[in-house]
């Protein structure tokens, strides 16, 4: 029995103990992927609580058939996406901005950490354009670095079409990075060096 | 863009060779960079747990509901059979509390306004396992039945890990103090500590007096009988840790045990038993019959050392531990202590019954800690031994062997029989 499994049967008997520490290995990586998923927005910290309630009620009915960490991305992905159902069906009154993209952070400095901050957000906001299924398989992977087949079993699809999903999802982000003015200097910077980029 | 239009087949040569371009992996070179500010932690943690502490009391009220009319059933079976053996004059064996819907009972409130599961308590409402106890202006009794009673101290919490064979409470803050009847095998009654980073350390005893405090992650047990392990809960078998003997006073801190462990010895450091037993209400079996402390000893008073004489049920054939002498002879320092406690331990593991046709071989290492006065201030064996012999093995290497010069010590022992 390894040691998560044993931790798993202890909390799963109700064991608080053995929750809590199955909670503190995986809650950074756990709000990690939320932060990604839901680019940065403020509700991080109810969506990290509530993966881990999701959790808690269902570890009686984790069988061990996948590893806890790819079965723990499952309900992390389920719960983001339904909580992004659900505020897409809430009104908004503003259009609602990542936290750290003020109106005075878009006249950055020079400095090289102030453009990185820059094209993180705008590369976050093309990221967020694209649909559920390929913006999913393309955080776990090229972002989280989640194999296809660990991507398979947490989206429920075959490993072909999660690599489908992701060849997709990097043609129509280079197509839109392309097209985003505050991206250019990247493009620039590859221009010269490579001597373009398709 | 569509979510249809991304599945449409592509050449398995095509997928194979697929790479981010340029532009696209300098970008997530950016990202992987800048994981975003931490999540406020502590906020996340109340409110997580504040919800699983509901679903754990409606967890266990649904338990309940579903087992009460076996659990009365149960009961007056052994209430039965307890007044058929007491009435033949036939020893009894402590119930064994094996129903995880039943741990114990809420014993007294002395004052205390307490909540079980979530939910204000009253006197004699039982509590079970996952069950969250929380005390508040007061110091409520718990107990189970033949087995342990203990305290919590005004404001305190601990939530029921294991309901029996061991007993498990999780001391979420405040502290504990239990009067534990030995058991002839195994541990009877542990306490929990779980660190802020979710390192756990444990506290198990066989049968002891005891008092388990945190301040955060720092933790304080004080020990006036008996012998205690302190170390991390195991998967299975006796806690892996050192072994403490009373009297001793013992603070560690959770994310570091090994190393910030110290044992002391010294009887003026102890605080002083807490008196439980008097208000123990005696169950149709109970064997629990432990003394009060002498008058003009207070609960908060620090302690001197006050052997509470807590005799162990006359059914139960464990060694009553709690006969420490306070002022022992002079012991001098021995350039063959290591040996003589190797001797030590082999003649308590010797002692374990086994079955004459079977050859045994037991193999672990003795680990100490001596301090400059020649005595060893923690022990720990790993592998662990049976804990019939590490009890044993303790009341040789505490206080009455002594090593010429202080430092780690290491002793293998082998033991075939």
């Amino acid at each position: 029995m390894t040691d998560d499994e044993d931790l798993i049967a202890r909390a799963s008997r109700g064991e608080p103990a053995a929750f809590r520490t199955l909670y503190a290995r995986h809650r950074a990586d756990v709000a990690r992927l939320i932060y990604r998923m839901l680019n940065g927005s403020a509700d991080v910290d109810d969506v990290v609580q509530e993966v881990f309630v999701q959790v808690y009620k269902s570890l009686k009915d984790f069988r061990g058939q996948a590893k806890l960490s790819t079965w723990i991305h499952r309900v992390t992905v389920n719960v983001v996406l339904m909580h992004r159902r659900a505020a897409r069906s809430r009104p908004t009154y503003s259009e609602e901005l990542p936290p750290e993209t003020t109106p005075d952070d878009r006249h950055v400095g020079p400095d090289e950490d102030a453009d990185r901050r820059a094209r993180v957000r705008a590369f976050s906001a093309l990221v967020e354009r694209l649909a559920d299924k390929k913006r999913v398989v393309f955080i776990l992977h090229d972002l989280e670095g989640v194999p296809p087949h660990e991507i398979a079993e947490i989206v429920g699809a075959p490993v072909l079409t999660v690599r489908t999903r992701l060849f997709y999802a990097r043609r129509e982000l280079e197509t839109l990075i392309a097209g985003e003015p505050l991206l250019s200097h990247v493009r620039g910077t590859f221009s010269k060096a490579a001597g373009g980029e398709p | 863009m569509t979510d249809q239009d991304h599945d449409a087949p592509i050449g398995e040569q095509e997928l194979e060779s697929d790479r981010p371009g340029e532009s696209l992996s300098r970008l997530l070179g950016d990202a992987n960079a800048s994981a975003g500010s931490e999540p406020d932690w502590e906020k996340i943690d109340e409110k997580l747990f504040s919800r699983i502490e509901q679903e754990q009391a409606a967890r266990s009220k649904e338990q309940r509901g579903g087992k009460v009319l076996w659990v009365a059933f149960a009961g007056t079976l052994a209430a039965a059979a307890a007044a058929l053996l007491f009435m033949k004059n036939v020893p009894v064996a402590p119930v064994a509390v094996d129903d995880a819907a039943h741990a114990g009972s809420f014993l007294s409130s002395r004052g205390a306004t307490v909540q079980v599961g979530g939910a204000v308590a009253h006197e004699g409402q039982s509590f079970a396992a996952g069950d969250r106890l929380d005390a508040r202006d007061g110091s409520p009794l718990f107990q189970q039945e033949g087995n342990a009673v203990f305290d919590l101290e005004k404001d305190s919490a601990v939530s029921v890990q294991h309901a029996a064979s061991p007993l498990v409470l999780s001391l979420e803050r405040g502290a504990t103090e239990a009067q534990v009847t030995p058991v002839p095998n195994g541990e009877a009654f542990a306490v929990d500590i779980v660190g802020k980073d979710g390192a756990v350390a444990r506290v198990a005893v066989h049968g002891t007096h005891l008092r388990v405090a945190r301040a955060g992650d720092h933790v304080v047990v004080d020990l006036t009988e008996g012998v205690v392990s302190v170390g991390t809960p195991a998967r299975r078998g006796s806690t892996y840790g050192s072994l403490v003997t009373a009297p001793a006073h013992v603070e560690f801190d959770i994310a570091d045990l090994e190393h910030s462990l110290v044992v002391d010895h010294g009887s003026a450091t102890v605080r002083a038993a807490d008196a439980l037993a008097p208000e123990v209400k005696t169950a149709a079996v109970s064997t629990h019959n432990a003394s009060a402390p002498p008058p003009g000893v207070r609960h908060d008073e620090p302690a001197r050392v006050d052997h509470v004489t807590a005799t162990a049920a006359a059914v139960v054939t464990a060694p009553k531990l709690s006969n420490v002498d306070p002022t022992p002879a002079v012991i001098e320092p021995s350039p063959s202590a290591e040996q003589d406690l190797a001797a030590a331990v082999r003649a308590c593991v010797s002692a374990i019954p086994h079955a004459p046709e079977v050859t045994v071989t037991i193999s672990s290492t003795l680990s100490l800690k001596v301090g400059d006065d020649g005595f060893v201030q923690a022990a720990r064996f790993d592998p662990p031994l049976p804990v019939d012999a590490q009890e044993c093995a303790a009341r040789s290497i505490y206080r009455k062997t002594r090593f010429v010069h202080g430092g780690d010590v290491s002793v293998p022992i082998v033991i075939t029989r």
